[in-house]
């Protein structure tokens, strides 16, 4: 019934280093301060690029938007960026009822999302 | 504090049984003939009622939230009650989803516009002992 949230992260070197956050789990009011505050030490360390790989979220509502609206800001301040990577039906689906597919940078693949940096 | 009578559940008015709510909503949508995605809509509007509900109506646990379900005519009806002060979001402002949301300074104010989107009807009122009374409609396709 409830799925806990999970956050593993990874790091992409090469010429533009990236950080991959892998969430799964459910992304709701109660936790999305977990992925907030995760990825603010991320970005205080000194990371500028994060893709967020979404396709395990099983459920997401406004407050997972909430998390990656900050995080764009945050890294936009930093002269990054944050990219998405392959959102399941449930991130899709919130992204998509409010336009935000439109202004994110999504990505179907990891090669592609990772070129793309 | 979870009481789950048959068509209803009570919860405490945090965060931590939003899941038990969602699944309580999910197994009555799927028995109401929802599709698979009115299904998922009508999850995600009653979570997003209920922790509008919690973190700007009650604050904290104090308080407890009602939700519960009326099978209509190719419809399911999620009836959502709370002793938080009175708030209609029916007249909450708009949120303006313009050229750059990613640019607005403030994060958030979605979770209302996100439940206007994905239901087919919307009522509140306050009841004759003074709750908020919040009605989801979701017919079948």
């Amino acid at each position: 019934m409830s799925n806990e949230l999970r956050i593993a992260v990874s790091e992409e070197k090469g010429d533009t280093p990236v950080t991959i956050l892998y969430v799964s789990g459910d992304l709701d009011s109660k936790t999305y301060g977990d992925l907030e505050t995760k990825a603010g030490d991320l970005i205080a360390a000194g990371a500028k690029n994060i893709l967020l790989d979404l396709h395990e979220v099983h459920f997401m509502g406004s407050a997972g938007l909430r998390a990656m609206h900050a995080m764009a800001g945050k890294l936009k301040d930093a002269g990054g960026q944050l990219k998405l990577l392959n959102p399941s039906d449930p991130v899709a689906r919130v992204l998509k009822t409010l336009g935000f597919d439109k202004f994110f940078d999504i990505h179907a693949t990891r090669d592609a999302a990772l070129k793309s940096f | 504090m979870l009481v789950m009578i048959g068509d209803r559940i009570r919860v405490k008015a945090g965060l931590d049984d939003l899941a038990r709510v969602r699944a309580f909503v999910e197994r009555h949508a799927h028995a109401a003939g929802l599709s698979q995605d009115g299904v998922a809509e009508l999850v995600l509007a009653v979570d997003e009622a209920v922790s509008n509900c919690v973190e700007h109506g009650l604050r904290g646990d104090e308080g407890e939230i009602e939700v519960r379900v009326e099978p209509q005519r190719n419809a399911l009806r999620v009836i959502i009650r709370d002793d938080a002060a009175r708030f209609d979001p029916t007249r909450a402002p708009a949120t303006h989803l313009d050229l750059s949301p990613l640019d607005r300074a403030q994060p958030g104010g979605f979770g209302l516009e996100l439940m206007n989107r994905l239901v087919d009807g919307i009522d509140y009122r306050v009841t004759g002992d003074g709750l908020n009374e919040l009605s989801l409609l979701k017919r079948q396709a």
